[in-house]
């Protein structure tokens, strides 16, 4: 491999020759301001993607809890974990909706979480104390608890697909996200609804 | 044709149709009253079921930029700490290395390592310019800008090491957490060897993905030259 002898070439450049730090261990000004080239634009890339995904990340996981602080707590870790890797990944949304479905799922999975998830009396009662008067936000109430009831029956797997479908994430990022294949996405999703149909009929009967 | 399937209906409804099987399919669907009818219903069903996920939705709490960046910011400290004494140590090794009679020399093997040469510029100035990084993690290579010529060789190796030197010119590495930063300003040549268990390198350059090794498999538009290694032009494209 050629190389060429860094000392001797300054010597010819009529530079001062004497031994060459190594430049792991040059000025750190000089190496700030490398570093500060190649952040900025990673920066900028967060940036864009925080402002384009975070509404509809949140929305995934409120949708899936009925909890709009634990979704903004979720969501938020996962882009703290985003930016602690320092560059995107190849396939940036499919990542964050990754790992927020895992983040998710962790959440929900403790015991202190699982009771706040799925104790529809609370829910119910956070939802009348948010607004106590209103009729219409009433009937809203009733039929949010419906929808509620009716995807907390499903499989989680079908209710995940649904909640990805609604934000129009593609196949290939829905079957990046729930471990699928994506070449029966289309298939799942036909069972999926007609699953929630079947099980949104379930809460008519109960009423 | 036979009437489309419903995963059929599913892939043209959500625009995910692009074979040749899918566009005959939306050619049967455009000439058949029944399975029109039946795209028409799955349309209407899955708009019904979306319109009632809607009525989950709540107003959103607040997440601030700025707090992620922070969060993240203080979480990398101990990493920063960690970096700090793997550097302590390295020095402590090489000064141990360069004690006289040390048995470290007769056991370290020969390698541009940042230990090794970390104890080079008292003995002599170096003529090839390096770093290298135990891969264990993901790592990014950073090059901050394009040249004007010069290009980099990137073989693969034995190892998890990734090791990346100057072959000719002059550059500058700094090691960022899982970031290999180069201030290739002055143009130079370099030489970059990827271990095969390194789990995951990025190459960029200004910020554009040239090279990316995740697990056994290397996405990169370079061409490989004649006795394997990858070239990777380094000018502006």
């Amino acid at each position: 491999m050629p190389s060429r002898d860094l000392a001797a070439a300054d010597a010819a450049n009529g530079a001062v020759t004497g031994p060459r730090p190594f430049a792991l261990f040059a000025s750190h000004r000089a190496a700030s301001n490398i570093a500060r080239t190649a952040v900025s634009a990673f920066e900028r890339d967060f940036e864009v993607l925080f402002n384009t995904e975070l509404p509809r990340l949140q929305r995934v996981v409120v949708r899936l809890s009925g909890d709009s602080a634990l979704a903004a707590d979720v969501v938020q870790e996962a882009f703290i974990r985003l930016h602690r890797r320092g560059s995107l990944p190849d396939t940036p949304r499919q990542w964050m909706i990754t790992v927020v479905l895992n983040l998710y799922r962790n959440a929900a999975a403790k015991d202190s979480r699982r009771s706040r998830l799925l104790s529809v009396a609370d829910r119910d009662s956070l939802q009348c104390n948010r607004a106590p008067s209103a009729q219409q936000t009433l009937e809203s109430s009733e039929s949010q608890r419906r929808v509620r009831a009716a995807l907390d029956r499903m499989a989680p797997r079908d209710a995940r697909l649904l909640m990805l479908l609604a934000e129009e994430y593609s196949y290939r990022e829905m079957a990046g996200a729930l471990q699928l294949n994506e070449s029966s996405i289309g298939t799942l999703l036909v069972r999926a609804k007609a699953a929630f149909r079947a099980s949104y009929g379930e809460s008519d009967d109960a009423r | 044709m036979m009437h489309v399937d419903a995963d059929e209906i599913q892939r043209l409804m959500h625009g995910e149709s692009d074979t040749s099987a899918d566009r005959r399919a939306r050619a049967h669907v455009d000439n058949c009253d029944a399975c029109r009818a039946r795209s028409v219903d799955a349309r209407r069903d899955e708009d019904e079921i979306l319109t009632l996920l809607g009525e989950l939705d709540q107003p959103a709490h607040v997440v601030d930029i700025r707090e992620v960046r922070a969060t993240a910011a203080r979480r990398v400290v101990p990493l920063a700490r960690i970096a700090a004494m793997i550097v302590f140590s390295a020095g402590a090794l090489a000064a141990a290395y360069m004690a006289p009679g040390s048995p470290l020399r007769r056991r370290a093997p020969a390698s541009p390592s940042t230990v090794a040469a970390a104890v080079q510029p008292s003995v002599r100035a170096p003529s090839e310019i390096g770093v290298s990084v135990d891969a264990r993690d993901a790592l990014s290579v950073l090059f901050a800008a394009t040249q004007p010529r010069g290009s980099a060789i990137v073989t693969i190796v034995d190892g998890s090491e990734v090791e990346i030197r100057t072959a000719e010119g002059a550059a500058r590495f700094t090691l960022d957490n899982r970031r290999v930063l180069i201030d290739n300003s002055a143009a130079a040549d370099f030489q970059i060897n990827i271990g095969r268990r390194a789990p995951r390198v990025d190459i960029r350059i200004n910020g554009r993905l040239v090279l990316s090794k995740v697990g056994g498999r290397i996405t990169t538009p370079a061409a490989p030259s004649g006795d394997g290694p990858l070239r990777i032009s380094l000018r502006t494209p």
